[in-house]
Order: structure tokens, then sequence, then C-alpha cells
């Protein structure tokens, strides 16, 4: 028969007031459920108030009348939600842009003719000052017609005549200038002019970091429509005028031409998430190597939930056996095992959802705080947006964890012995003999699932695996304890006393443990990930030079209206000047000859034979399961693997360095001697074995194509005798004797000075080197320039390590103390009866250290075991993340970071219990605790 | 003297043993009692005589190894633990030595426990502590907590509970233990009355002046009823009985 809410009422209240009446414990696990979930609530607040709100988007996007914003972003078809797009189809029908004319017509296809277009144009641009120049994008718009609500400036006005810009802020801080100076403007193909800044752009606008009126800088007839063609633009968007609202359905069309909308009637509006294709299209949305990437998220966070709830668990096991009379007391009037379970179950949900609303709101304060005070910049936040629906659902975890944390202890006390507790007898449940077998079998099933899913790259069976792996690990713990208890027949007193104690007592014990377990458990995993991460990038890090070698390269663009020829001369002999160098030589990498080699682009590479080739690469058509598994163990088709590499003298994809022998014996790899001599001999050099052919040479294609995409590549091949190097950095993939390129006959190829290659005799110290790459910058004016020594690998794990073992130990020290501050209580019977048959006053202090040091004993091996496997687990799933197993993950165990935490916590908990423990043994009568 | 009602408490040979072979011990070994309404029944005995496990069986708290105990028309060892526990939220209270209020309720709160486990409203269970206090003459403290509360008060905030609503069986194991004598005579003096106005008791003591305000009382050794007494004498008469 159902008793209603009545019930329920009761019990929540005591354990409301029991809450408010333990004010240590509750505050205790208020804090260990309140900071993450207030961290989570500052680090959500921050992210959705790092980009606009509605609002603020729609007026920096539209302004206040435009209906819509289109950016043109691709010839081919592309996919978006209401904000933002996730790129371009590839359809190889349409691979030429359109003009802009061709791209007006069209839209006015789909809005309709009456549908007014506000264009802007767009080019680079380079801005100086007397002491410093910056490269931005400039543009002009009618900026005093409806387009001006989308520019309003924060500070200043509105361009009001020519020779009058709006600038971004961090252009303005770049450049050091204010509203009201002057600025050098120098537009690709266009002269220099002097221009007057008469405001600051919102920071969080989108658009070109320069603005002003049409006809200031760029001449009318660029404008035309049927003479610019669009690669000549640089971010050429429409905004659409009128009274006609731009609907979704509008927006698909345009995106079949490739732009992107905005639209104010969609922002307003949005369609249902079932009507974007972005949210819809399976392949968009869960491509294989995101799903494995989410399940691997889902491992780490289920993991740490349940971490969460073993860490929270003593305090509650605590206050479930300190209230045992008290349950006790409800039991004897006519409570039943229902009514137990529910007062320890609501005082988890009541702590919980209390601790949870004050971190959402202490959290939502600091966000709040965090996003007001920061300094406007680069760092700046355009608005508070407060995240209610995210929020709630963090307090909903936040409780969740509080009340799945007594969820144990609450179906151990609804065993509690009434007649026991009421006489003040000690007594405890009987621990299920059950449970460590069910714990064994988890613990075999759990690894096996793991360790078969991270080597077959199954992330579900390893997911699977993790979690029931740590459950079966703290379900065993208790028996482990027990264990404990009965081998300590051959330990001395107060060892074998505290030993016996843990055992039988595990209602307080295994809890304890099991949080130490889960604390060591994740600190051993993020150290077994943490080292094995920084063992795959020293792995897949490729240095292109010997230690110590000076790189200076100069990065001269169309904006630079310099003679290239002295450039890298001057970058090279201001350099010495401050720091000289021993040996040296210039770099060259080859490029398209004049007269416009920026509009098109090089690219140089060698090809395999056939029989090198990976079979699903030579396939005409999409490739099948089995073929594409095949070829994950066809080492012909390993991508190589990722490599962690710099090019300083790269001038865009597909840089290739021409070379006489002296640069790469310059930079001084081990095998430079051989390299530099095969080079002078006329020999290419490639970094991929196989692309070295039977008779020894190497088979280049050459392609040459123009930037905008027009036209048909113009490629070419050449057959050069080959040599192959180890250096697996991109500089080395392919090296060209000098003089090759001019057997080409259709590509006119010319070799360009891209820097300057050095060594010195010494290490140079930071401070003269700071000084050379101010002196190298200051000679060569307004071109970009970089100064880079070839660095030994370093690395940044070290403080990530630090802190996670820190937390380790906290969390242990934390819950040993829990347990161990209940066993002196709960003793103090025992100790009496202890000083009174003449133990010395120190046993107390021995039993509170042996006590300690049995529970995070325990827990260490046990976590350290379990966390060595699930750092295994991550490492394997991460490894077989990709088309086929990545060799440069590899499983690292960090001993010594382990063996600290092993050793020191243990020692620590021993420690701080015997140090913190009152040596004077109570005197009280038996019966009296 | 009240005229005694139906039986309400029935236990029939009960015999309790706890462990097994060598170690068991035999708490009580075929007792046999009745309380009636309207009688409150004194247990003594010494240590380990088997009073408090009788209290406890009675109660349904422990289940004897053979024999029956009846309460009302309930025979308890055919009942489930839930079906035991809402006989004790209906039918039976329990005071102890040690008050066992729970700290985190008032006083009123404390004695609607049993009506709220039971399924009754906040509002009607708080009208029906606020009588049961008001019997025991303390309705003033209903919302003080028990720490706000001296011994005495304590203990008949405890009797309250166990007579609140339609309990008409309380169970009181050494009510008076931690209390001063006088105190411990006015709480029996509460229990004397709450009896006489309708309910049965069931009082373990050591001390036979408590005992004397029972109507009768059974006397206990080694698990095995050896002796009982016949109607109370006039316990209020003796008080006030000149020494000399």
């Amino acid at each position: 028969m159902s008793r209603g809410a009545a019930p329920w009422r009761a019990v929540l209240r005591i354990a409301r007031r029991d809450a408010a009446r333990s004010r240590g414990r509750t505050a205790l696990i208020a804090v260990m459920v309140g900071l993450p979930v207030l961290a989570a609530v500052v680090i959500v607040v921050l992210l959705r108030s790092s980009t606009p709100g509605d609002a603020l988007f729609t007026r920096l996007m539209v302004g206040e009348v435009t209906q819509a914003r289109l950016s043109y972003h691709c010839p081919a078809a592309i996919v978006q939600d209401v904000r933002q797009s996730v790129g371009c189809s590839y359809d190889e029908s349409r691979v030429q842009d359109p003009t802009l004319a061709e791209i007006e017509d069209d839209v006015r296809a789909v809005l309709g003719d009456d549908a007014g277009l506000v264009r802007l144009d767009g080019r680079r641009a380079l801005l100086t000052t007397t002491d410093r120049s910056s490269r931005a994008g400039y543009g002009e718009v009618d900026l005093l017609g409806p387009v001006g609500g989308v520019f309003e400036p924060v500070v200043g006005d509105l361009p009001a005549r020519a020779g009058e810009v709006l600038i971004s802020s961090w252009l303005a801080e770049d450049l050091g200038v204010g509203v009201g100076e002057e600025l050098g403007l120098r537009a690709v193909g266009e002269p220099e002019q002097r221009v007057r800044v008469t405001g600051m752009l919102h920071p969080f606008v989108e658009g070109p970091d320069v603005l002003a009126l049409p006809g200031t800088l760029l001449p009318t007839a660029a404008q035309d429509v049927d003479l610019a063609p669009l690669a000549a633009q640089w971010g050429v968007e429409w905004w659409v005028t009128g009274t006609d609202p731009v609907t979704w359905d509008h927006v698909v069309a345009l995106n079949d031409l490739g732009l992107l909308v905005r639209s104010r009637a969609v922002l307003a509006d949005p369609p249902p998430r079932s009507a974007m294709p972005l949210h819809t299209d399976g392949e968009l949305v869960q491509g294989g190597t995101s799903a494995r990437t989410a399940l691997l998220v889902a491992a780490v966070v289920g993991a740490g939930l349940l971490e969460a709830v073993l860490i929270v668990g003593p305090a509650f096991a605590v206050g479930a056996r300190r209230s045992s009379r008290e349950l006790a007391l409800l039991a004897a009037h006519g409570g039943d095992r229902r009514d137990l379970r529910r007062l320890v179950l609501w005082n988890g949900v009541v702590i919980g959802l209390g601790a949870s609303v004050v971190a959402a709101v202490l959290g939502v304060g600091a966000g709040a705080a965090l996003v007001t005070w920061l300094p406007v910049g680069a760092g700046a936040f355009p608005n508070l947006v407060v995240p209610w629906l995210e929020i709630l659902g963090l307090i909903a975890l936040g409780t969740g964890i509080a009340a799945a944390a007594a969820w144990l202890p609450a179906h151990r006390a609804c065993r509690v012995d009434v007649v026991a507790a009421l006489s003040g007898r000690r007594a405890e449940a009987a621990p299920h003999h059950g449970v460590p077998v069910v714990g064994l079998v988890l613990l075999g099933i759990g690894t096996a699932a793991a360790v078969s899913g991270a080597l077959r790259a199954q992330s579900g069976f390893a997911v699977a695996g993790v979690l029931l792996l740590l459950v079966g690990m703290v379900a065993t713990s208790g028996a482990v304890v027990t264990l404990l208890g009965r081998v300590a027949r051959w330990a001395p007193t107060a060892l074998r006393f505290a030993l016996r104690d843990t055992a039988r007592q595990r209602g307080r014990t295994a809890p304890a443990v099991a949080a130490v377990i889960a604390a060591v458990a994740g600190a051993t995993a993020g150290l077994v990930f943490l080292t094995s991460s920084d063992h795959h990038d020293r792995l897949t890090w490729a240095p292109i030079a010997a230690e110590g070698t000076v790189h200076i390269a100069v990065h001269p663009d169309e904006l630079d209206d310099v003679d290239r020829a002295g450039l890298v001369a001057r970058a090279g002999a201001a350099f010495e000047d401050v720091a000289p160098l021993a040996t040296s030589a210039v770099v060259r990498i080859l490029t398209v000859a004049e007269p416009d080699p920026a509009s098109m682009s090089l690219s140089v590479w060698a090809e395999r034979p056939v029989e090198a080739m990976c079979p699903v690469w030579l396939l005409e058509r999409q490739a099948t399961q089995q073929e594409l598994a095949d070829a994950q163990d066809d080492p012909r088709c390993e991508p190589g693997g990722s490599v962690l590499s710099s090019n300083p003298y790269s001038v865009g994809f597909g840089s290739v360095l021409v070379d006489d022998g002296t640069v790469v014996r310059t930079l001084g790899l081990p095998e430079a001697g051989e390299a530099a001599a095969a080079l002078a001999g006329g020999a290419v050099l490639v970094n991929d074995a196989a692309a070295l052919w039977a008779d020894g040479t190497v088979h280049l294609t050459f392609s040459v194509y123009d930037m905008d995409g027009s036209g048909d590549p113009h490629e070419e091949e050449l057959v050069l005798p080959g040599h192959v190097v180890g250096a697996r950095g991109s500089l080395y993939g392919v090296v060209l004797p000098m003089g090759a390129w001019e057997r080409l006959e259709t590509l006119d190829l010319v070799p360009v000075e891209a820097g300057v290659v050095g060594t010195t005799t010494e290490p140079l110290a930071r401070d003269t080197l700071e000084a050379a790459t101010q002196a190298v910058a200051d000679a060569i004016g307004p071109v970009a320039s970089g100064v880079e020594v070839e660095s030994p690998w370093v690395t940044g794990q070290d403080v990530t390590m630090l802190v996670v073992v820190a937390v380790a130990v906290v969390l242990g020290l934390a819950a040993t103390w829990i347990a161990v501050g209940l066993a002196a209580a709960e003793s103090r019977a025992d100790l009496a009866t202890l000083a009174a048959v003449g133990a010395s006053p120190r046993t107390r202090r021995t039993v509170a250290g042996a006590q300690a040091g049995a529970i995070a004993g325990t827990g260490v091996v046990l976590g350290a075991v379990a966390g060595l496997l699930l750092g295994a687990v991550f490492v394997l799933v991460r490894r077989g993340q990709g088309f086929s197993a990545d060799p440069t993950w590899q499983v690292v165990l960090p001993w010594a970071e382990v063996a600290s935490v092993v050793i020191g916590l243990p020692a620590l908990a021993v420690g701080a219990a015997m140090l913190l423990t009152r040596s004077r043994l109570p005197l009280s009568l038996r019966g009296s605790a | 003297m009240t005229t005694l009602g139906p039986v309400l408490l029935r236990l029939a040979q009960v015999t309790r043993t706890h462990g097994h072979g060598e170690l068991t011990v035999h708490a009580l070994r075929s007792v046999d009692l009745e309380v009636r309404v309207g009688e409150l029944v004194a247990v003594m005995g010494p240590s380990g005589s088997g009073k408090s496990t009788l209290l406890n069986i009675a109660g349904g708290l422990d289940s004897p190894t053979s024999g029956t105990v009846s309460l009302a028309d309930a025979q308890l060892s055919g009942l489930d633990l839930k079906a035991r526990a809402r006989l004790r939220r209906r039918s039976v209270g329990y005071v102890f030595q040690d008050f066992n209020l729970i700290p985190a309720l008032t006083a009123a709160e404390n004695v609607s426990l049993p009506r709220e486990l039971d399924g009754v409203s906040t509002r009607p269970a708080r009208v029906e502590a606020l009588a049961a206090l008001a019997d025991v003459g303390i309705a003033e403290l209903a919302d003080r907590f028990p720490d706000e509360l001296s011994g005495g008060q304590q203990q008949r905030v405890a009797i309250a509970r166990a007579l609140v609503g339609p309990r008409r069986l309380v169970l009181a194991d050494e009510p008076t233990g931690a209390l001063d004598s006088v105190t411990g005579e006015d709480v029996m003096r509460v229990l004397r009355a709450r009896v006489d106005a309708g309910a049965a008791g069931l009082l373990v003591t050591h001390e036979a002046r408590f005992a004397a305000w029972a109507d009768r009382t059974v006397f206990l050794r080694d698990g095995v009823v050896v002796d009982s007494t016949g109607p109370r004498p006039d316990v209020e008469a003796l008080l006030t009985l000149d020494p000399a």
C-alpha cells in the first residue's frame, strides 16, 4: 500500500537538518562536489561569453536594417547552421570561381530581382606608421548607407569622406595609433595613400581590419563587376537590403552558390535542427574519426564521473555509520528499509544540490567578473552570456554525483542491525561474499574488453572495458583488505590491531580504499597518457638541422615594393653585425618565374613506382570496407605518421629547396656530408625511400596552377638520379640539385633567395639572439622576417605531471583521513582497553598510522595497477584513431612518478595520521564510546 | 485502579537463542506473557537475563527462534520486514533509556515521525503530535529541539512519540535509567497516566521503586520467567507514606 509523499517529506526533513547539523562533513562533501561544478560553470560562462550572443551577433552581422550578409566561400556548395559553415564540399565540375557579376546574378535569381545588394570590396593591404608596419585586410563599402550599422564604431565616428578609415582595435594596438592619427596605406596593386583614422571597430565585428568609403583607394574601375575577377578580391561580401526577409530556404539555395548566409530572419527564428543538413547529414556530423574521438572523450568523462562518485563516497559512508543509531531509531518507530535508504540518499541529494547551486551561483559570479574585468583587446569578451540550461545540467550533474556517491552507503545503511545500534553495540553488516567474485569477473572482462577494444581501435569496447575495470577493481578491494587482516597475525600489536580493525570494519574501510583507488587510478592513467603523449611528440619531432643552427628567413610578399635581390644579403649582414656566423649559406627556393609569381603556385612531388603505391590510392572508385581494412595492414599505405617539423623557409605548400650541397652541409644533420655530395653530383634528395625507383632514379612531377583555381594545372615530369635521406622534416621531402629545373621544357621556374642558414662558434645568448633578430627586422624594413635557432626537443609536461601527482595525493589523503578519523572515534573503547592492560601512550599514534597505512597502501597498489591499465588503454585507443595505427603512439610507463605516488601517498598518510593523533590513550570505560 | 481491557500483546512459549553449537546462548526460554489494554507490566531481572531481548521481540525488532508473538490480532512471525515496520508505525512505540530522540527534529517533529512515515500528511500528523505532547504535559515545548530540553522533558517527548495516533502499546527499556529519582518518578507518573488512559505498557527496569508503578512485575533469570507478582499497590500512597 502506498504511503504517499508524507514519508518522503519526513525523511527529507531529517536529511536536510542532518546536513545543517554535521557542518564539517557537509562542508567537505560540498567542497568535493561544488568545486568541479564551480570550475565547469566558470568555463561554460567564459566559453559562451567568448562568442557574441544572438542580439549582438545579429547587430554585428546585419546591423539594424539589412536583411542578410552573404560571404563568398568557394565555387561549390557549402553547409552551414544559422551562424557558421563547416566548409565547402568538393565538386569537380565547379572548381573555377565565378565573377562578381555572375554571383550577383545568381543571388538575385534566388532572392528576386528587387533584392538590393551592397558589396564590400576587399584587398590585402600594408599599413605603416613612421616606425611600425602591419599587414591587414582592407575593405571599401558604403558605410553611410544601411551597412553603416554593422560597422558602428565603438570609439570615434564613421568615415565621412575619402581618406578616412575605421580600423580594428588590434590593428590600432599593433601600430600604436589612435583616432585622429594618420597612417600610410597601400593595397595590393594600388599606390600608397595617407589616411586618417576616424574610429575603432567593435572588437568582434567580422570583416576587414581597415574600412573606408567606396572609391577611397580602390579605383572605381576595379569595382566594376564585369571587369573585376573574384581572384582580385579579398574577403568579398554582400548585404541584402530591402524589406523582404531572407528565409532558411533562401539560405539553403544560396549555400549551393558557395555563399555563407547570416540572415536576420533566420537568426531571430532558427529552423529546427532536422531542417539543417549540417545536423542531419551523417557523413558530415559523424565522420569515423570524430565518432572515435567522441568515444574517447566519453571514456575519459565516464571514468572521471565514476572517480568523482568514488571519491565522495567515503564521506557519505562515514555519515551513515555515524547516523546508525538515528537510522535504527527510525526503524524502531516504523521506518522500513526504503525509509532508511531514502534518508542517506536524500542526504546526498540535499548536500549535492545545495553545493551545486551555491557553486553555480559563485561560478556565474566569477565568470561574470572575468568577462567584465578582463581588459578590452585580444582577451576581451564580446558579451556576458549565462547559459542557464547548461548550468542547470551541471547542477543536476553535481547532485547526481552526490546521490550516486550516497547510493552504496544508503544500501548498506538500510541493513543496519537495529537492536545492536540502539544498544550501543558495534555491529558490522556482513559483507556479501559474492562481491569480490563479481569484482574479479568484472576486472577480467573489463581488462579484456578494454585491451581488445584498444588494440582493434574499437573505442566502444575500450570505453565499456575501462569502466568495468575500475568498478571491478573497487569491488575486489574489500577482499584484499580482508586478506590483509588474515596475514596480520605476524604483525606487531598495533599494526595487527589496525589491520584486523580495518578488515572487520569494511563499512568504513571499503569506501575509503575505493576513493584512494579512484584518485590514484585517475592520476596514474593521466601520468601514463601524458608520458606517452610526450614520447609521441618526441618520436614525431623531426629536426631539420643540427642543434644550434641559425635560420634567418625573409618572407617578402606582393605588398613589399622592394628589391628582392639584396634582401637576403642585407638580412644576413645585419645578423652577423650582432652575432657573427662561423659558416653560412644562402637558402634558395624554387618558384614560378616573373611576371606574377604571387598568383601562381608550384608543387613538386616524387611519384612512387606503381608497385610501391597503396592499392587504395590507385582505385578510380570508392574503396570497399574490405579494401580499406586490407590497406590498414599494408605498409605501402602507411601515411608516414605525423611529423612535427619546422620549415622556416616555406613560402607556401610544397616549397622546394634547391641546393648545390652547401645548404644541406651547413644544416649539419648526421648524413649531411653524403647528401651534399649527392646534390653536388646532380642527384635529387628525397626522404621517402619508396619514391626511389629500381634504377635509382626519382620521378618528379612539377605542377603549376593559378591560385584562384582557374584553368587546369600545368604539369611536367622530370627523372633524376635520387638519394634517400633519413631526415623526416618536410624540408627534405624534395631537395633539387642546381640547374635541374632548367631541363623543364614547358614550365618557367626560377630559384629565389629565401634566407640564410648558418652556424655560430658558440651558443647564442638569449639577449644576443633578440638583438640580432631586431637588427634583421630593422635592416629589411616592412618585409616579414624570422630568426630561429634549432633547439633540442623540450618536454612540456613537467608541470602538468606535477599537478596530477599533487591532486592524487591530496584526494587520497583526504579519503584516508576521513576513514582514519572515524576509525579513531570508533576505536576509543578498544584503545581504552589497550590502555587498561598497559599499552604505552605511543600505541594510539601507531594504531592510527597503521590504519592509515593499511587503507592508503591497499588503495595505491590497486589504484596504480588499475591506472596503468587505464592509461595504456587510452594510449592504445589514441594510437588507433587514424586511418591506420600510428606507431608513434606507444605506451610509456612513468615509473618514477608512479613510484612517487605509490610510496609517497601511504608514507604521507601514515606520517600525517601519527602526527595529528593525540598520543594519550582514552581512559573512558568500555561501552561509553 | 483501571479496569483491564482485552489482551493486546501475547507471547506464547517464546524462545530466543543466539549462535550455534557450543556457542549457543539462550536469551529467552519458553516465555509466556500477556499484556492487556490499561495494563503496565514491569520486567525485572539481572543483567543478561533476557529483558531487552523480550522487549525487542515484543516490538518485532527481533524474531523468536520458536514460539509465537501476537500483537492485537496479528501474528508477528507471519509478517515480513515491511509489515512489521508498518505494525511498529501503527501499534507499538519504544521508549529508551537514552531518550533516543532524533536531534535534527523538533519535539513535535519527533512525535509526528511515525505518523508521517505511515503516510499521514505533515499538517494532520503535527496536530496528532501536539495532542500527544499535550497528553504528557509539554505542549508548549513542541518546537524545541532535543538539545534544548531537559532529560525528563526528552523522555516525555519519547513517551508521546510512543503513543501518538493509534499506537496503544509502549515498550519502555529503562526509561528512567538516565534520570535523577525525582524526574524518574515524574516520567513514571506520565507513563502510568497514559496507560490508565487506555494504552498498554511493558516496562524493563532494574529498580523496584519504578517497577512499583506497574500493575504486575515479571521476573526473568537466564531467559526464564521465574516469578510474577499480583496487582500493584497504590504507589502514590507509598511515595507519600511517612517513613516513621
